[in-house]
């Protein structure tokens, strides 16, 4: 066993080999061609007093983004679901522009893709909700806590009800019609291991498939005992896609402060909010929390001036003005730039069959 | 879906590409060019103004932003959490090096050594890049998870021996800087396909048999190459399973036909399996049967069929007679051993080996540790169904590299077991992704979106 197990190993490691490298070097010719999505990048931005009230009424010109140092101008601005002009912007020149192709991160739309409408049209909501095992008590409360959230949001926001323990149940995709979500919701049940971080990662890669506001929000006992993917990559993802996390957690993470950690860092660094909340009221709470977030969300799009840094890239959202410097400003704090993968280049894969075969 | 054996190719190394950006990883020619470059220096020759750029991506990679804290992740996550050997990385400075014309030939030999912990890492990662799973996440979104993989495993607490198979470890603990494979890389189809089984969604809530199936399906699906299977094998393969078809419904009106064909499935079949075929065949209920046997026992029973009974002269039906015919042309290319080779999967509990065959053995049931592993070992029948499939729709056999895995991660969507031995449950989810693709519901490139990880 022990021998063909190392034969094993020689042969995959010589298939490895031979399948990446060029035979003789020649670095030169053959450098690794990375293009980076330089496409708009969209922010939501929460404006508050200090008291945690909603400061409405920005313009544009209120606000000041710097991308790594390099002040940005803004493309498209929004308040909540209505656009305000702005100076129209034209990608800049410097960075190479790549074609946009379905499910590529879409928080860096290409100005082919987007139209203004589905930027500033309703939120994309994905809910994301618990059914392990750590669930059981209490499972009906936030069943009910989650409906009544469904049916508060504007009617124009479209939501999706995803649930999870051990893997993904994709319940309900995205949707406008409330009684779908509903139903979903309903018919979920409890039961297995929790996999909160495996299962978040695939509810954001959905959320990155759209253009427009996207919101993720989490209901979660809080405890993860199953994921092989750490909340780090996930932040990341997140920030990369633009997409802002909202957690709500019962007491039980309060008590567990790995879960209490990664909630609020997670939600802060991408620009949503954490809520442990005790009791079913206050579970209530925070969803109405949550959905008056979403009706003042400002939506602020740029595209990035010529920036060499094929890396993390910070993001700093400032107000602009001696009476706005009072208020506290929430959105993502970077993104890291989409190196192109697999789309570019592959063979087009659009027919299969009675393909002819030369061998 | 690629159309040739090139467009096959060139797909198949996108996508190592794609996981070796996903991870951040250098390629080797760059590595074998600053080794070059080194080396040229140690021998008193300028360096390459070339080849400092290339130094330069060494550091480009950037761990993820952190979460923890060091002090909790030394709390939460004591002796799970260990990147020494990215910390060492991220120090090292060839550029300094190349850039220094003082460099002395210490400098130019330490310089040459901290590459080769980039090579191992580059070496490692084309290996786990080979055997990605369909639908994997963990190669493209945790860019420490090949670095991290640690061979001897000395580091752990409560591993004895070092050099082990490999083993997923570090599952569970949000603050352990996600999961890693500890040991060699022996096994390593396998636990990749554990360490990803969890980023499939079911389509239905409860798969009860995924922890003990899904793996194994993975590893047989991942593991094939398709180079050498011709259009002739493909059909060979596909005619086999019809013909098995056409004995199996011949024999609901033949007593001395039935007797036989039972006899055949009685290997690979429990008796209350062969017994409720037996019964249906008597009760003239032959094609409720077809969709309740799996392609590896009407491949098993046609190709023994030929065997025991070779000098059988009545033709059962089209395929039978075609398969006939088709023997006659090409005499290796419907040989069973050569199918068996190429449309089997690998059995490294089963048979103490990654060959590729069908074993034809009977169903065994979700064990708990090692033994689990049986479950899908004995299951042999994904790749001979897609085999079929392909050649139905007229696939070449170049684009079973994409559509293998590609319908089995759809198959393993499916899969909706009520209890823990649903055999019919498994094959229902085959027939289903094998229909969703004939019907065009799931096209190559739908499947491919679910699957690509992407």
């Amino acid at each position: 066993m022990r021998s063909q197990q190392s034969k094993y190993f020689l042969l995959t490691l010589f298939l490895g080999i031979c399948a990446c490298s060029g035979g003789k070097v020649a670095a030169q010719d053959n450098q690794p061609s990375i293009h980076i999505q330089v496409n708009m990048v969209q922010l939501n931005v929460a404006v508050t007093d200090s008291k945690g009230n909603y400061i409405t009424g920005l313009r544009p010109q209120d606000f000041e983004v710097v991308e790594d140092n390099i002040p940005e101008k803004l493309a498209v601005f929004a308040e909540g679901h209505e656009s305000v002009p702005v100076p129209a912007v034209q990608p800049q020149p410097g960075e190479k522009s790549t074609n946009q192709q379905p499910g590529v991160a879409q928080n860096m739309l290409s100005p082919s893709d987007q139209s203004l409408g589905s930027l500033v049209a309703g939120a994309n909501v994905f809910i994301l909700f618990d059914t392990s095992n750590y669930m059981y008590r209490g499972f009906v409360f936030a069943q009910d806590a989650i409906a009544d959230f469904v049916r508060s949001l504007e009617t124009a926001d479209k939501i999706a009800f995803y649930s999870y323990s051990r893997d993904l149940y994709r319940a309900a995709p995205l949707t406008a019609d409330r009684s779908q979500i509903l139903r979903a919701v309903r018919t979920t049940v409890a039961g297995d291991d929790a996999a909160l971080y495996n299962t978040l990662l695939l509810t954001l890669k959905d959320a990155a498939n759209y253009t427009g506001k996207k919101v993720v929000v989490v209901f979660s006992n809080g405890p993860d005992s199953l994921s092989v993917v750490p909340p780090e990559d996930v932040a990341e993802l997140a920030q990369s896609v633009g997409v802002s996390v909202y957690m709500i957690s019962t007491q039980q993470a309060k008590i567990e402060p790995v879960s209490t950690v990664v909630f609020e860092r997670m939600t802060a660094a991408t620009g949503g909010k954490a809520y442990f909340a005790k009791t079913w009221r206050d579970e209530k709470t925070a969803f109405a929390s949550i959905r008056d977030d979403l009706g003042h969300l400002y939506s602020l799009n740029y595209y990035p001036q010529p920036n060499p840094n094929r890396g993390w890239r910070t993001i700093k959202v400032r107000l602009v003005g001696d009476r706005l410097k009072k208020y506290q400003v929430r959105t993502r704090n970077g993104y890291r730039p989409q190196l192109n993968q697999i789309q570019n280049g592959v063979p087009n894969s659009a027919e299969l069959r009675n393909a002819p075969e030369s061998q | 879906m690629p159309t040739s054996p090139n467009l096959a190719h060139q797909e198949l190394v996108h996508r190592i590409k794609a996981i070796m950006d996903g991870q951040r990883l250098v390629t080797l020619d760059t590595l074998f060019a600053l080794g070059i470059g080194l080396d040229e220096m140690a021998q008193g020759k300028p360096a390459d103004s070339a080849i400092v750029p290339l130094a330069g991506q060494l550091r480009e990679f950037e761990m993820p932003r952190p979460i923890f804290s060091r002090s909790e992740r030394t709390e939460w996550a004591a002796g799970i959490y260990n990147n020494r050997h990215t910390d060492l990385q991220m120090r090292a400075n060839l550029a300094k090096v190349l850039k220094s014309p003082q460099a002395s030939r210490a400098d130019l030999d330490d310089a040459r050594g901290q590459l080769a912990s980039f090579l191992r890492d580059t070496l490692v990662g084309l290996n786990y890049a080979y055997y990605e799973p369909p639908g994997a996440q963990l190669l493209f979104h945790n860019p420490l998870f090949v670095r991290q993989h640690d061979f001897s495993g000395e580091t752990i607490v409560g591993i004895e021996h070092v050099w082990q198979a490999s083993s997923v470890f570090g599952a569970g603990t949000p603050a352990g800087g996600g999961a890693h494979l500890v040991g060699s890389l022996a096994d390593l189809p396998y636990v990749l396909a554990e360490a990803e089984q969890d980023f499939i969604a079911p389509e239905n809530v409860q798969a009860l048999i995924f922890k003990e199936l899904v793996p194994g399906l993975l590893t047989g699906a991942v593991l094939p190459r398709w180079w050498e299977v011709s259009r002739s094998e493909l059909h060979a393969a596909a005619l086999y399973q019809r013909s098995g078809e056409e004995l199996l419904l011949a024999s609901a009106n033949d007593t001395e036909l039935r007797a036989k064909v039972i006899s055949i499935l009685d290997d690979r079949m429990t008796p209350s399996m062969t017994n409720d075929i037996e019964q249906r065949l008597q009760n003239g209920h032959a094609d409720q049967i077809l969709r309740q046997v799996t392609p590896a026992d009407t491949f098993y029973l046609a190709t023994e069929f030929r065997s025991r009974f070779s000098q059988e002269s009545r033709s059962w039906g089209i395929a039978t007679k075609e398969l006939e015919e088709l023997s006659q042309q090409h005499p290796d290319e419907v040989n069973r051993n050569r199918l068996s080779e190429h449309f089997g999967i690998p059995h490294p509990v089963l048979s103490q080996s990654y060959t590729r065959e069908l074993l034809n053995v009977e169903p065994f049931p979700p064990y708990s540790g090692l033994y689990s592993r049986l479950l899908a070992e004995s299951w042999d029948s994904s790749n001979l169904y897609w085999a079929r499939v392909a050649d139905e729709t007229n696939t070449p056999p170049s684009a079973l590299h994409r559509l293998v895995p590609e319908l089995t991660h759809h198959m393993i969507e499916k899969i909706f077991a009520s209890e823990f031995e649903d055999w019919p449950a498994i094959l229902r989810a085959m027939h289903e992704a094998g229909d969703d693709f004939r019907q065009g519901k799931a096209t190559a490139a739908q499947v491919s979106s679910a699957a690509t990880g992407q």
